[in-house]
């Protein structure tokens, strides 16, 4: 498993031994970073630093808190895939997912209580949601050829304003003392086993289909076509705009399914601050995975260990949540980029004696 | 004196492809030395090796006798080991001379000038002008070859390593690139010239290393080049097959670019069952624009194009191919291939080929049907996993044929399908084409006056956007256009 993953994330580097080695090294970076950061900030280093790396397998509950936030990770991850994998760079998970979660509160706030129709209801509209958020981009680069890097970044904040606007003015809790919607009623929600959203399964579930998809099906497989080359795609027959719109739409699938699976599994609120963010994680989920489903649990549950393990330790320790993100987001930038410790192939390709 | 030795080089890719087994090879100062194989050989692979943009598995490099412990580009570099790549590595949409500064270690100000200074003197010596202010794309084929060699000689190399420099090139700009590779020559500057065509080889090396299948076979002095004997394709008795109906009908077709630039002018012609249409001339003269057209990966601007009586306007490229019409692209490598994509994936690519196996990919069925396919074109490697990488020039094209032709077409529209190949598959793919017009009926577009004549039944000049048949064959096979 190790092997296939190193494989698929470190594919600038040639042999496995070099994989093995850029890999290693950097962790070993990446922790000797850490652990500075953390000696300025802190006193008690050692303490703190368990926390971050063991805190995940303390307890039961800790581990759970790493299962969920696991799964927003999951299908964000495989929202950002799809869409990639197409050659397509929309980048509006984030505002998919917000879009989808409000849709699931509001619907569910305002749909009769009928046991199961209602949750599916809930999911199926914030699924909707997220789809029509994602195409968007997409029709817009038909019609007038706006590249949907931007016009996604733009999706993302209306996603983020309108669903505040419906927060703000329409489901808004008065007596909360903060800015939280009403909670849903439980036939909108998906149980919860000790604590674990069970709304996990559907993620794997749809990782599973989404492998399927893009590898069995014709429709996956022309996706792939266009994502390899599209102007080889256009030459065989591929109808490219239509490829590029309909990953868009599962793509928006996915990040808006995220967000109702949060709101019905987890919080059974609609808690802003808790959502955004997660649908830009998706990126730096899917491009470790290697662009690849079935990787896709393993680079989700590397970014949830880091994330769990730095609220952990804000939580256990004096360190402030802060300083353990700084450290955070310094592993996603060494570990996630292709191109680091690139130079070591160079030594290896220089420094290789002649036989 | 022998500036460079490569002494039992062995190749295998991570893969496990063997592209050199155990090779030797030198270059004395002051030479040509050919090197020439079919596509696949390891040739590019061992100049890779010379110029440090692979390292091989084993096997010693020697420069000036000195054996080199560690061996990279900057040092190819260092030692004077200069290569020109088989596909052109400037940037189309810069000048010519900031393409040529761009390896230079500064920009502006005197490294700029320090530049323009050095060209001035290399022009001088290779006795042409490069036009600096024009953007790279502006400039013809041979002209941009020349620019690639100037863009080494501006490193100063003392072996200058050409793959294949004259596979874009017509007959005329193959000549000025000689007399370039003359001048060098007397300037001391050994050469190593990349190439599958015994004839060029002939005329301008001084030893020719033979490969195949990654062995080297011989080097070969220029006194005892018994066995280069002049290969020519066999011209074959023109046989007549019968005429069947009428596939292809373009009539009165205009295409006129948004910015006003007329590229089709009243262009018709037709194409039967049982005939190989030509279309002759230099590229660029429209032939591009005409095959998109065809396909439906352009809209034109008026005319009528009609296929076994059908009307294709408004058709999509899947409309298309359903009806029966493949296409080879002249661009194996942006638009005929995904190069990311593995081999398989490129072979059942289309809309034709993944309904004809239902609605569910079975990834092992169509590996199978793929190794099957790959076994009758000699696809080498023949691993339908294999990345498209690893491929030569030469498979890719039968890649490329091998999926055009396993749909059955009725009507192959094949452009410039054997530009840079090597003899042997070059052959192959004639003879494929040829196979074709039994069923179906051929449009071949190409600059190779030699392919046109030993194919087509019926021929057809373009230039600057405009048609005219050639009335009498057998006078246009002899005197050239």
């Amino acid at each position: 498993m190790l092997k296939i993953f190193l494989h698929s994330s470190f594919q600038g580097c040639r042999t496995m031994t070099g994989r093995i080695v850029r890999f290693s090294l950097s962790c070993v970076i990446v922790i000797t970073v850490g652990f500075v950061l953390l000696a300025i900030s802190s006193g008690t280093i050692y303490g703190t630093f368990r926390w971050f790396i063991a805190g995940v397998f303390s307890s039961l509950p800790h581990f759970v808190e790493f299962l969920n936030r696991l799964l927003p990770l999951l299908l964000t991850g495989a929202a950002v895939l799809v869409v990639f994998r197409t050659g397509v760079f929309n980048i509006g998970a984030e505002g998919q997912m917000l879009m989808g979660g409000i849709t699931a509160t509001f619907i569910a706030l305002h749909f009769p209580e009928i046991p199961l129709l209602h949750l599916c209801i809930t999911l199926l509209m914030a699924a909707l949601m997220g789809g029509l958020w994602g195409v968007v981009p997409g029709f817009i680069k038909v019609v007038s050829g706006v590249s949907e890097v931007i016009t996604s970044i733009i999706m993302n904040f209306a996603g983020l304003y309108v669903s505040l606007y419906i927060l703000n003015h329409h489901i808004k809790d008065p007596e909360a003392g903060y800015l939280v919607s009403y909670t849903l009623s439980e036939t909108a929600r998906l149980p919860q086993i000790s604590g674990l959203n069970s709304g996990i399964f559907v993620a794997v579930g749809l990782v599973l289909i989404l492998y399927f998809f893009l590898y069995r099906t014709p429709a996956g497989f022309n996706m792939r076509i266009v994502g390899y080359n599209r102007h080889f795609a256009r030459y065989v027959g591929i109808d490219v705009e239509r490829t590029e719109i309909s990953a868009q739409l599962i793509s928006g699938i996915l990040a808006g399914l995220a967000g109702g699976v949060e709101v019905c599994g987890l919080y059974g609120k609609y808690l802003w601050h808790y959502f955004t963010g997660l649908g830009f994680e998706g990126i730096p989920v899917a491009l470790m995975s290697g662009l690849e489903p079935l990787m896709l649990p393993v680079s989700a549950a590397f970014f949830s260990y880091m994330k769990t393990g730095t609220y952990l330790m804000g939580r256990m320790s004096a360190v402030t949540p802060e300083v353990g993100m700084i450290v955070n987001g310094l592993m996603v930038i060494i570990l996630a980029s292709y191109g680091f410790l690139g130079f070591l192939r160079m030594r290896e390709t220089s420094s290789r004696r002649m036989k | 004196m022998k500036l460079v030795e490569l002494e039992n080089i062995l190749k295998v890719y991570p893969n496990g492809i063997v592209a050199n087994r155990y090779v030797n090879f030198d270059v004395r100062a002051g030479e040509v030395h050919a090197l020439i194989g079919d596509n696949g050989a390891g040739k590019t692979t061992l100049m890779k090796i010379l110029a440090g943009f692979e390292y091989p598995t084993s096997g010693v490099i020697r420069v000036e006798g000195r054996v080199m412990k560690s061996w990279n580009v900057r040092k190819a570099l260092h030692n004077g080991i200069v290569m020109v790549h088989q596909h052109f590595s400037t940037v189309p949409s810069l000048s010519v001379l900031e393409n040529l500064i761009l390896p230079m270690r500064g920009y502006f100000g005197k490294a700029r000038k320090q530049a323009i200074k050095k060209l001035e003197e290399l022009e001088k010596i290779l006795g042409f002008q490069v036009p600096l202010d024009m953007k790279v794309l502006e400039l013809s084929y041979g002209m941009r070859q020349k620019l690639e060699i100037v863009k080494a000689l501006m490193m100063e190399p003392r072996v200058l390593i050409l793959d294949e420099p004259t596979a874009l090139l017509s007959q005329d700009e193959v000549m000025n690139l000689f007399e370039v590779v003359e001048i060098l020559k007397s300037r001391g500057v050994a050469v190593v010239f990349i190439s599958h065509k015994l004839k060029e080889v002939e005329k301008i090396g001084d030893r020719v290393t033979m490969l195949d299948k990654g062995v080297k076979v011989e080097t070969f002095e220029k006194s005892e080049r018994v066995f280069l004997v002049p290969e020519t394709l066999n011209t074959r008795a023109r046989e007549h097959t019968a005429l069947g109906e009428e596939l292809l009908k373009v009539q009165e077709l205009w295409y006129i670019y948004p910015c006003g630039r007329t590229v089709l002018k009243n262009v018709s012609f037709s194409v039967h069952a049982g005939e190989i249409v030509g279309i002759y001339g230099p590229e660029g003269n429209g032939q591009k624009e005409l095959v998109e057209i065809l396909m439906g990966l352009r809209k034109y601007t008026s005319g009528r194009v009609e296929f076994r009586g059908k009307d294709m306007r408004g058709l999509s490229t899947a409309d298309i191919r359903r009806m029966g019409i493949s296409y080879v692209p002249d661009n194996k490598l942006e638009v005929g291939t995904a190069m990311k994509g593995k081999v398989w994936e490129n072979l059942v690519a289309g809309i034709v080929r993944t309904t004809e196996f239902g609605c569910l990919i079975s990834p092992r069925t169509l590996r199978r049907w793929a190794r099957e396919l790959m076994e009758l074109y000699g696809i080498f490697p023949d691993d339908p996993d294999a990345s498209m990488y690893t491929l030569s020039g030469g498979n890719l094209q039968k890649v490329i044929l091998a999926r055009e032709l396993s749909s059955h077409p009725m009507l192959l529209i094949a452009h410039s399908p054997t530009k840079g190949l090597d003899f042997r598959t070059a052959r192959f793919v004639r003879s494929k084409i040829r196979e074709i017009r039994y069923d179906g009926g051929v449009l071949l577009i190409s600059s190779d006056l030699e392919e046109i004549s030993e194919l087509c039944d019926k021929v057809y000049l373009m230039s600057h956007g405009e048609l005219h048949l050639v009335e009498d064959l057998s006078s246009f096979e002899l005197s050239r256009v």
